[in-house]
């Protein structure tokens, strides 16, 4: 009734008293909620599950400590793209510089460091942030888009009506999610097939060769592996692989020389692949 | 809306209908239009990428399909939106979700050329550190594939957070931060030219333009230091318009908002930094004859504290630097002095060191990319003189622009091509901006239907130009093997072997090997490759003779290396990128025939060496007891 009463410049004071009010209520109340949900980022990264962990680990690595940090440098209410800019961007850098003040303290860069030190960061922000608040809502009136380019502010925010868009946008979504899905099949491996072998000396034992085969070929293949000493053979073995199966072995070996190991593919007979290495009295 | 509108009618830019919607107020049914098209064009951007996936993957059985059907993707994605972008009705609002979208949907472009592991050269080098870092928990441990790597390691670190927070892979993880760069530097790109030329048009064509930069699609989108200094270093130019505009006691705030990332970035690239510091001081020399008040002083202020962190950088942590800089940079200008002294002899341009020679679509494409910017970018100087556009900020970018046109020599000299493609990343965002002022003068005179598609037609022949400029025709889509190719040469076998050489021989042998094989064992492997046993003595000459002489076995002795791989695919195929090992190699960049079999077969023959893994195209030999000297 006053208002509609009072003068005209009067009556835009109290407006303005009253959105700087309820300004600086709504950002302490984001104080507290920012406060649980680095709490609950917190516990999740320590001790959640995979899916829950990537998304916690993300919103600490990527957002929380932009959010913050952006909250106290920025006070005055920044527009969206401006938001979507220092977000991101102050989070990597404070990654970065947490990364270095760790190295420089000697504390490994593991998970829990991690954590500690970056919910630190957003920790000690949020106190500030809700001092920093506390002192508005006492006396000063928040500098509102004192920075924001241009008369940005009154371009922020879309309302979406209809079903069309979040149909379109759904497409999109979808669309990307399936070229990505494509793209990673399509990524598995299909030249041609190849099989690994191996001979090294045996551990400990010197008269002892490890031999493995690796088989990537695109079907089951059989082999035989033939092995000799000095050139006299002292053992054979046919195996059969499926794609990406292995087999190893030991062969002792008797006396010092050089052994030969030739992997045949079967049927067929012809030498595939082949190692040598010399075994016992100054070999391997 | 009165500045925007003010700012447009000094550029001359603005129109009565257009102040509207170029400026940033707009009406709720122009809300509503935002959204309707930027779902439609956001799903005309999944289709494209939908297309070019299936281009990629029927790329990689050699299909010669897959080069149109890419395009059509590529162009379904990009068309559409600049149409939208260059048109006067679209906002702000919607200019900027366009333009995350666009330089989102390339990012994904590059992430579909290898969605399951790194085949870039450079993202090799820098895995290598993520990995160490994420391995030991500390900073700093020497890289053998990239030894200046660990001095700048802001990305890695970054990438070591999200690993441990989330528990992702580093390739997953390495993503993700390059895809948070990726989105910084388009918001930061469109913030910095809008606080520039006050225009929303200027900025959201400038925008576009500069996502035509060849380095764009694939070398800033991969995981290497510069994909994410670039957009830091960007942010502290944004933050530095952004200073200017506030007052008062947010002066601050606003400083430290430049001041972070700038310590953040300097610890992260060299080029980067050094770039930006030049651009600084040159931003604050220029202020102190064009801006006013208290402005000066404070540029000064950042350019020397922008300094201060570079040089006590190098102090503290990145002593090697400058040697790590001074043979390319040496290299390319020797080149040009050579070159105008008619002492050396030019680089063929297109010339393909193993393969056909570049395709006549692509040569075309490249000489009209690099027309259309000379010309544009001549419209734009002239458009700031014309307008007096004398501001530190758009003097800075008018004479940074002059970089493009005077690094074209280097483009004639073998070391050169590749610091000046290297280069355009920082120059085009000069470049671009100019570009947008030059297109914006010629808004001003004739905006009609015909003119927006010419224009569209132009962006569409830029996006072609820059990314075959940038990226040899070969590399854009994957594809079967091809020998020393880069990402065509990462293959399973090669993958694979190196996987064996961690399991089987354990971590950190040193190793000596091709390219290729060297950047496997390195990261798959955790081996240490060997690529030198002194200044500029690499081991390269032990894989190209046919016999091995007193000298060889002297740099298999010199450099303690008792592993050998030797990858049999290098004698059948001249090297596509010019070199099979590095740049010092016997007849490097002018290789006649392949390397002989008997090169590779003498190590079969040589006394003490077993060979000891054989997959058919990779060997590995162990020669401790030759390179004790036995």
């Amino acid at each position: 009734m006053l208002l509609a009463v009072g003068d005209a410049s009067q009556t835009r004071r109290v407006a303005r008293s009253a959105v700087a009010w309820l300004d600086a209520a709504l950002l302490g109340g984001s104080v507290a909620a920012g406060a649980e949900v680095l709490a609950v980022v917190e516990l999740s990264i320590l001790f959640g599950p995979a899916p829950i962990r990537v998304v916690a680990g993300v919103t600490l690595g990527l957002i929380l400590p932009g959010l913050v940090i952006t909250r106290i440098l920025a006070p005055e209410r920044l527009e969206g793209a401006e938001q979507l800019l220092l977000v991101p961007a102050i989070s990597m850098v404070i990654a970065i510089l947490t990364g270095l003040v760790l190295n420089a303290a000697h504390l490994h860069l593991t998970t829990d460091n991690w954590a500690i030190a970056l919910g630190l960061v957003t920790a000690t922000g949020l106190a500030i942030v809700a001092k920093l608040e506390r002192h508005e809502q006492v006396g000063k009136h928040p500098h509102r888009d004192s920075a924001a380019p241009l008369g940005a502010a009154s371009d922020t925010g879309w309302r979406i009506r209809g079903v069309v868009a979040p149909a379109l946008l759904a497409v999109a979504a979808l669309a990307a999610i399936g070229a990505l899905v494509i793209g990673a099949r399509g990524q598995h491996y299909r030249g041609q097939g190849f099989t690994q072998l191996w001979a090294l000396p045996g551990r400990g034992a010197l008269s002892a060769v490890r031999l493995g085969v690796l088989s990537h070929e695109l079907h089951e293949a059989r082999y035989r592996i033939r092995v000799s000493v000095d050139g006299q053979e002292v053992g054979t073995q046919e195996i059969t692989l499926r794609p990406g199966q292995a087999w190893q072995s030991t062969q002792p070996v008797t006396n010092a020389g050089e052994v030969e190991v030739r992997l045949e593919r079967r049927p067929g007979g012809a030498v595939y692949r082949h190692v040598r290495l010399r075994v016992g009295r100054g070999g391997g | 809306v009165a500045n925007t509108a003010g700012a447009d009618h000094d550029l001359g830019l603005a129109r009565p209908r257009e102040l509207l919607m170029d400026g940033h107020q707009t009406t709720d049914w122009a809300r509503r239009a935002d959204v309707f098209s930027v779902s439609a064009l956001a799903a005309a951007a999944g289709m494209g990428l939908m297309t070019v996936a299936l281009a990629d993957t029927v790329a990689r059985s050699g299909s010669s399909w897959a080069s149109p059907w890419f395009w059509a993707g590529m162009l379904m994605i990009w068309m559409p939106i600049t149409l939208r972008i260059v048109e006067r009705e679209a906002t702000r609002s919607e200019r900027i979700a366009l333009l995350v979208l666009l330089g989102m949907a390339i990012y994904v472009v590059k992430i579909l050329n290898s969605p399951r592991y790194f085949v870039g050269y450079d993202e090799f080098l820098h895995w290598r550190t993520a990995e160490d870092i994420v391995r030991t928990g500390t900073l700093f441990d020497p890289n053998p594939v990239l030894p200046i790597s660990p001095s700048y390691p802001g990305l890695e670190i970054a990438t070591s957070a999200i690993t441990e927070l989330t528990g992702l892979s580093v390739f997953v993880a390495g993503t993700l931060v390059v895809g948070a760069a990726r989105l910084i530097m388009i918001l930061a790109l469109y913030l910095l030219y809008e606080r520039v030329s006050g225009s929303a048009w200027v900025a959201g064509v400038a925008t576009a333009v500069y996502f035509t930069c060849p380095q764009f699609l694939f070398f800033d989108a991969a995981y290497g230091y510069e994909s994410l200094s670039l957009p830091l270093a960007l942010l502290v130019l944004c933050g530095i318009a952004r200073r200017r505009q506030v007052r008062g006691q947010r002066q601050i705030g606003a400083t430290l908002l430049i001041i972070l990332p700038l310590a953040a970035m300097v610890v992260t690239h060299h080029v980067t930094a050094f770039l930006l510091v030049i651009t600084l001081l040159l931003l604050a020399t220029f202020a102190v004859r064009l801006d006013h008040g208290n402005t000066r002083l404070w540029l000064w202020g950042i350019a020397l504290i922008a300094t201060g962190f570079v040089l006590l950088w190098r102090y503290l942590v990145a002593g090697r630097v400058i040697d790590y800089l001074e043979p390319p940079v040496s290299g390319a200008l020797s080149g040009v002095v050579d070159l105008v002294s008619g002492q050396g002899v030019s680089r063929q341009l297109f010339h393909g060191y193993a393969g056909p020679t570049t395709p006549p679509l692509d040569v075309l494409a490249s000489f009209a990319f690099t027309a259309i910017t000379v010309f544009a970018l001549a419209l734009g100087w002239l458009h700031i003189l014309r307008t007096r556009r004398f501001d530190a900020l758009t003097v800075v970018f008018a004479v940074g622009a002059l970089a493009y046109p005077a690094s074209g020599l280097l483009h004639f000299t073998t070391f050169g091509a590749e610091l000046a493609t290297r280069l355009l990343a920082f120059v085009f965002v000069p470049v671009a901006f100019c570009i947008a002022l030059g297109v914006s003068a010629a808004r001003a005179r004739r905006f009609n239907t015909a003119w927006v598609v010419a224009l569209v037609s132009i962006s569409g022949v830029l996006l072609y130009g820059g990314v075959v400029t940038g990226s040899a025709s070969w590399s854009v889509h994957p594809g079967p093997y091809l020998v020393s190719a880069d990402s065509r040469s990462i293959e399973a076998e090669g993958i694979s072997a190196a996987s064996w050489a961690a399991s089987s021989l354990g971590p950190g042998n040193r190793i000596a090997a091709d390219r290729i094989n060297t950047l496997l064992m390195a990261t798959y492997g955790d081996q240490l490759p060997v690529a030198t046993v002194g200044p500029r003595i690499g081991v390269a000459p032990v894989f190209f003779s046919r016999e091995l002489t007193p000298y060889e076995r002297g740099l298999l002795r010199r450099g303690s290396v008792p592993y050998l791989v030797v990858d049999y695919r290098l004698t059948r195929s001249l090297p596509w990128l010019g070199i099979y090992y590095d740049n010092g190699e016997p007849g490097a960049y002018a290789h006649r025939r392949p390397i002989p079999t008997a090169a590779f077969a003498k190590f079969d023959r040589m006394q003490g060496a077993s060979r000891v893994f054989d997959s058919g195209n990779i060997v590995i030999f162990d020669i401790k007891d030759v390179a004790r000297g036995g």
